[in-house]
């Protein structure tokens, strides 16, 4: 014979330990792990849930009930069955003192243990968090009001002086306009309207506002006029279902957003170079220099260094285009840009480049198709989502540019010639210059582009000066001033110089110009 | 027949000559570090200090400029004409502790992001002190780095300490966008600086 709240108390407990156990909340890593805070909260939690629990369910009182495991045939006088038949069965009965209790300072343990593990299982570092923010947002006096009407705050301006001096020379018309200052006015004072009640507003305007407000929306989105647009809408999408489908499916099954084509007479350095599942990791970082090496792939190496530094490369800033949507075809016959404008859709299909260019092709397609229904995609035509170049090494230097048609679509072959790398040569500006000029037609980096400006570094004062062998750390910052990117002249007989020259600066400006208009021509939807 | 041999010795000599010296081998390169970290052992702290602050003066007043070349040129010339007057130990430790002070000053810019340090002039009543401050922290942790990247760096000699710094700043001017001479003088000058000096 047991007392019902000795049952119940002991039933939590067990299911809390359950629940623990379960959320893993009990192991020692997670514990630590929240904090001295949390851990605070979690034991005033217990103590002050466990006494009320153990206060407000008179566990401190005996049962007025219990629990018996019945063996005989005949019930007692004051209890009834609650399951079981025959010999085995539990009955309930009211308790004249007689049933097995817990004492109430175990009561209390057990109610104090009980919201412990309660605790435990729901009270993280988060938890807290969101409590302090609640807090924070219940009490803040500007939750339901509209913030206060920021000034044009002259003082906090950094330029403030210099704004001071344009706004005065615009009031008295010396100046035509507020240039920097007037960018600067127009961001502190503009944003979007505050429709929560203003500070000196009454309470019953505030109300009538809101009831306004709500009233005028739903006579808008009951009206015939809203009906009849969300029928259209309806119909719209209805007749499109196919698209809408094809679009989700696109979405889902991460169609490509671009097409990009590199073929090259070089031969595959079978490295894994620009595959598709490790491009993204491979290019993320990149050396400054192309690796040194030697063999018939150091010409491969070297491309494939020059591709990923000048569009994929995150170091700088964010790639120019995704990895996954460039192919690179290895080791292609030397008239393959003919070949493409000649029959584009066997060649391609024999190089197995066709299935991408048609995915990404439908993608646009299926864009244009939706923008009916206010899907947008991106303004990028079929030419700047789908491109072919052609990089060759060992002939005279060309650059050729051939169009063609495919499936009515027309497209541009890019094709570049460059001459071998000399041997022994560890500086691989020119074939920079030669990718650059591949993947942007009319690319030039000139001396107004540099990073060195027009204060470049007169090639025999810095030759000289570099030549000394006093100051060697000194001299050594002389070398911002000389882009190799440029022309590297000299410095391309010096590898110890080129071992501690500062590419950071050049290369880092080379990338960025170069981005900067490959994006103008290239893009993905 | 003599003519044309002493043509042909006169053009190889010239040729010979016009082959440019290499000044920043690795070799040399390891010998100059080797002769800052000793330089910067021997001189006194004042000295360094005088030094730097020179170097920072002038960084900011008379020979600032917006091209790196000028300032650069600007600066050696104010160094040599500073260690013209010095005397006996102190004139020969003078160009390689003003050359390890210049490039430190001239350092500051890439070890402190313009945003940073526009940051620090906003933040902070006394930016100066902040920026220093700031400094040594970015050279603390270009120490560590080396100490953890180079593990076999301990109390070790200058030349073999030295020969580590050029490795390891040749090595991590990959991976940082910091130029091998701004970090080869932040390490020397923070290792040697930050060490207790050894009884003589």
């Amino acid at each position: 014979m047991i007392g019902t709240k000795t049952i119940a108390t002991l039933g939590l407990l067990a299911g809390g330990f359950a629940l623990a156990g379960a959320l893993d909340s009990l192991s020692l890593e997670r514990i630590v792990a929240r904090g001295p805070g949390a851990l605070f909260l979690i034991g005033c939690f217990a103590a002050v849930v466990g006494t009320l629990m153990f206060r407000f369910w008179r566990l401190g009182e005996p049962s007025g009930h219990y629990f018996r495991w019945a063996r005989d045939a005949t019930l007692w006088e004051t209890e009834a069955q609650l399951i079981g038949t025959g010999g085995w069965r539990i009955t309930i009965g009211e308790n004249r003192h007689e049933a097995l209790d817990l004492g109430p300072r175990a009561q209390r343990l057990i109610c104090i243990a009980i919201a412990l593990l309660l605790a435990l299982a729901s009270i993280g570092s988060r938890a807290l968090d969101l409590l302090g923010r609640f807090r924070h947002s219940v009490t803040s006096p500007n939750a339901t009001y509209c913030p206060e009407v920021e000034k044009v705050d002259t003082a906090l301006d950094p330029n403030a002086p210099g704004c001071e001096l344009v706004r005065r020379a615009y009031a008295l018309g010396y100046a035509q306009s507020l240039g920097d200052c007037e960018a600067r006015t127009r961001t502190q004072a503009t944003g979007a309207p505050c429709t929560l009640r203003q500070r000196d507003e009454p309470l019953l305007h505030y109300s009538w506002r809101r009831l306004d407000g709500f009233w005028a929306s739903l006579r808008q989105n009951m009206g015939s006029a809203h009906t009849q647009k969300l029928w259209r809408d309806f119909v719209a999408r209805f007749h499109r279902m196919d698209a809408l489908r094809k679009a989700e499916e696109e979405v889902l099954g991460s169609a490509p957003h671009a097409s990009h084509h590199i073929f090259t007479n070089l031969p595959d350095p079978k490295n894994g170079a620009f595959r598709e599942a490790t491009c993204a990791d491979r290019y993320r970082w990149l050396a400054h220099r192309p690796p040194a090496g030697s063999g018939a792939t150091r010409a491969s190496l070297v491309f494939e260094h020059v591709v990923g530094q000048l569009l994929f490369e995150s170091r700088y800033e964010p790639a120019a285009g995704y990895c996954r949507e460039y192919q690179v075809h290895w080791g292609a016959p030397t008239d393959i840009c003919q070949r493409i404008a000649a029959s584009p859709e066997a060649t391609l299909d024999r190089l197995g480049a066709l299935p991408s260019v048609r995915a990404a092709l439908e993608r646009y397609a299926l864009g244009k198709e939706l923008e009916s229904l206010a899907v947008r995609q991106r303004p990028l035509g079929p030419s700047s989502i789908v491109s072919f170049q052609c990089y060759l090494e060992g002939e005279a230097p060309e650059r050729k540019s051939t169009d063609f048609s495919l499936d009515g679509f027309r497209f541009t072959a890019e094709e570049i010639h460059v001459p071998v790398t000399k041997a022994g040569s560890v500086l691989y500006v020119d074939r920079y210059d030669a990718v650059a000029k591949l993947f942007v037609r009319g690319f030039h980096y000139g001396a107004l582009l540099s990073q060195a400006g027009l204060e470049q570094t007169p090639t025999a004062g810095a030759e000289t000066s570099l030549a000394r062998h006093d100051n060697l750390l000194m001299r050594l910052y002389g070398l911002e001033g000389f882009d190799i990117y440029l022309d590297p002249a000299w410095i391309a007989d010096r590898p110890d110089l080129l071992e501690v020259y500062p590419y950071q600066i050049h290369l880092k400006n080379y990338v960025q110009m170069f981005r900067r208009q490959y994006r103008l021509e290239r893009g993905r939807l | 027949m003599r003519a044309r041999a002493l043509l042909l010795l006169s053009i190889a000599a010239a040729t010979a000559h016009a082959q440019p010296e290499q000044t920043y081998r690795a070799d040399l390169r390891v010998a100059y570090l080797k002769a800052a970290l000793g330089t910067a052992r021997e001189t006194p702290a004042e000295t360094l200090d005088r030094a730097y602050e020179y170097a920072r003066v002038l960084d900011r007043g008379a020979c600032a400029s917006a091209a790196v070349r000028l300032k650069v040129e600007c600066l050696m010339t104010a160094a040599r004409r500073y260690c013209k007057n010095k005397k006996a130990a102190d004139a020969r430790r003078c160009p390689i502790y003003m050359d390890l002070a210049m490039s430190n000053v001239l350092a500051d810019k890439q070890l402190i992001t313009t945003d940073r340090r526009y940051e620090i002039m906003r933040r902070y009543r006394d930016p100066r002190h902040e920026l220093a401050h700031e400094v040594r922290r970015v050279q603390g942790a270009l120490a560590v780095d080396f100490r953890l990247r180079m593990d076999k760096v301990g109390d070790e000699k200058d030349d073999a300490l030295a020969k580590h710094i050029d490795q390891y700043c040749v090595l991590t001017a990959d991976t940082t966008s910091l130029a091998w001479q701004a970090c080869a003088s932040s390490l020397v000058w923070f290792i040697t600086r930050e060490q207790p000096k050894k009884a003589p």
